[in-house]
């Protein structure tokens, strides 16, 4: 209950915008709210309410670090930036990990055996509008999109990206690069349209209720060394060179579409 | 001569050029506005006031942040009444003070106010909330609102929108508690195109296309949508726990779903949902009549049932291909989902003529 009480007055503080230290020994901190400059944080992160990365601002997290992302009490109905769940919004730049460290882990906060186990209110990490985002060795999990990129860049270095909803959603001009990147157990993998650019260099697609890679019209694909495993659909697109590709156990490995998309 | 006196006193106030608001200032007696006036700080219409905006006005907010959310401050706070009638030759413009950016300035602000505030023919850009409104009554009329963060925004209200342009916000239209009858208006280029909860809203001859998000989302809300053009959004049409009378709709090319209900019920008459990316209709734990309409040439399929109970559809085309079972995704194909039932496909490809699109939209 206590915990609640300093969650709403959180919540009620429309811009929290300074990271708060919660323990002097351990480094736990607590996020949400619009950040300005640069914040870095390390270890513990409580992703409280929403966080929004203005135009200018950058967020560090550094290699090691756990980001748990609660879910909010408040009937968050109207979404403040463009989810009902909390969000992290990023229009600067975001920096997640580093190569050749630590990992960082991304997930949602669930007390085992509360009312919420089972399920997230976890939206994702959204780049939009020129914002920029680096992930090397990370982990992104349980989000309803783990990463979309709507007019915005994301670069990815040995990261997994499972048991999301969507794993990414390239719209809008997104641009997603990836190297050693897995993408696993969701609805979908990877949405892509509206003339976003998807590069993955060496890649596994694996294991999506629905399809593993959904590319609409205009989406310019770049697709080398990728497995696309155990999906219901394995691809779903048009004109695509599939020579690189090495499709396994999908229900069905290649589908052609009619041209739609915003 | 008292009685001259009291006239005066009782008669409107008329602002004229560069009329100037500075700080927190309230406006106590009806006043008239025409020409530029310009809003630095926060200005009130108390109750049972009217404010009166004369064609061709510009109204300017200055930029203030003073807690560096990115959103400006400064803004029309009207508690009484609020009548700006442009007209086609001389628009009203509220606008920023400076190169704008959606969010320069704060929002037209309506909180419990009774009377109708009416805007026609005026051009509301780069605000944080280009209409906001608790508990209040608005009409807007062949207007435009681009550029801001959201272009309309209320709850507990009823407001009718006709013949608007609601155009590149980051949002659309979101609102909650309220009634919304929404005419002839295009809703175009945001993330969320008109998203609701627990309210009433009727659609009529409305274009809502590529938005990245959902064209309409309806979260415990009752929807009437008649003619509406809704298309190259992400999702078309959503709606959960809701119920829809939607007939005579274009849902085509979105780039996921074209409609997609969840325990929902609804009648889905002569509409138009082909060329979807996934999938025409998905549909979980719904009720309600599925006929009449064009299903025809959806990406992967036309109909997915995600919900455990069967699902009945009534006569519809499917497009030239006679093998329906391929077209649908349900019960043969996973276990864990109900089947799909439906009457023998129509003959031909039904007569459903595009909606009209918005008059400023036809180009």
């Amino acid at each position: 209950m206590v915990y609640r009480l300093g969650l709403l007055l959180c919540l009620l503080l429309t811009a929290c915008s300074a990271p708060r230290q919660t323990t002097g020994q351990a480094n736990v901190f607590e996020l949400a709210g619009v950040l300005a400059g640069e914040t870095v944080l390390h270890d513990i992160v409580h992703l409280v309410a929403d966080v929004r990365v203005p135009v200018g601002a950058r967020l560090v997290i550094e290699p090691g670090s756990t980001i748990l992302v609660h879910s909010t009490d408040s009937t968050k109905i109207d979404p403040e930036f463009l989810s009902s769940k909390v969000e992290l919004l990023v229009e600067g730049e975001l920096v997640v990990g580093a190569a050749g460290a630590e990992p960082v882990h991304v997930l949602p906060y669930v007390t085992v055996g509360s009312e919420d186990a089972g399920e997230t209110g976890w939206a994702g990490i959204e780049l939009i509008a020129g914002g920029v985002g680096r992930f090397n060795n990370v982990r992104l999990s349980g989000a309803e999109t783990a990463l979309l990129v709507s007019g915005a860049s994301a670069v990815l270095d040995q990261v997994v990206v499972t048991d999301n909803r969507y794993g990414v959603i390239l719209q809008n001009g997104g641009r997603f690069s990836g190297t050693d990147v897995l993408i696993d157990r969701g609805e979908t993998g990877i949405l892509c349209w509206g003339e976003g650019s998807l590069d993955i260099r060496r890649g596994n697609i694996v294991g999506h209720d629905e399809e593993g890679v959904v590319l609409g019209p205009g989406c310019q694909t770049v697709l080398q060394e990728v497995e696309i495993r155990g999906n219901d659909l394995g691809l779903v697109g048009s004109a695509m060179e599939t020579g690189r590709i090495r499709f396994v156990d999908n229900r069905v490995d290649h589908l052609q579409r009619v041209e739609v998309g915003p | 001569m008292r009685l001259l006196l009291l006239l005066l006193l009782l008669a409107p106030v008329t602002a004229w050029a560069e009329t100037v608001y500075r700080g927190e200032q309230t406006l106590w007696q009806d006043t008239v506005w025409e020409g530029e006036i310009l809003i630095d700080g926060i200005l009130t219409v108390a109750p049972e006031v009217r404010l009166e905006i004369r064609p061709g006005s510009v109204i300017r907010f200055t930029r203030n942040d003073t807690n560096g959310d990115g959103i400006g401050e400064h803004e029309l706070f009207v508690q009484g009444e609020l009548l700006a009638l442009g007209t086609a030759e001389a628009p009203i413009r509220f606008t920023a003070a400076g190169d704008g950016f959606p969010g320069f300035w704060g929002a037209i602000n309506m909180m419990a106010s009774e009377n109708d505030n009416r805007l026609e023919h005026c051009l509301v850009e780069f605000a944080y909330r280009g209409f906001h409104a608790h508990f209040g009554r608005g009409k807007v009329r062949d207007s435009v609102f681009r550029h801001n963060r959201r272009a309309f925004q209320f709850q507990e209200s009823t407001v009718s929108i006709e013949r608007c342009r609601i155009v590149d916000n980051f949002n659309g239209i979101q609102f909650r508690d309220s009634t919304v009858r929404m005419v002839e208006s295009t809703v175009r280029g945001g993330n969320w195109g008109v998203r609701c909860v627990y309210s009433d809203i009727e659609l009529v001859n409305n274009l809502i296309e590529g938005n990245l998000a959902n064209g309409v989302s309806l979260r415990d809300s009752d929807l009437v949508a008649r003619g509406n053009t809704i298309t190259r959004n992400r999702r078309g049409l959503y709606l959960q726990r809701s119920r829809g009378e939607i007939d005579g709709n274009w849902l085509q090319g979105n780039a996921e779903h074209g409609t997609f209900f969840e325990e929902s019920d609804i009648n889905l008459v002569g509409n138009r949902i082909a060329g979807n990316g996934r999938a025409g209709i998905r549909w979980i734990e719904s009720g309600g009549t599925i006929v009449g309409n064009d299903l025809s040439d959806n990406g992967e399929y036309a109909v997915i049932n995600d919900g455990s109970d069967e699902m009945s559809i009534g006569r519809n085309w499917w497009g030239k291909s006679s093998r329906v079972a391929g077209l649908v995704r349900d019960q043969s194909d996973r276990a864990d989902v109900g089947p799909v039932r439906w009457d023998a496909p129509l003959p031909q490809e039904p007569d459903l003529p595009q909606p009209p699109i918005p008059k400023k939209d036809r180009e």
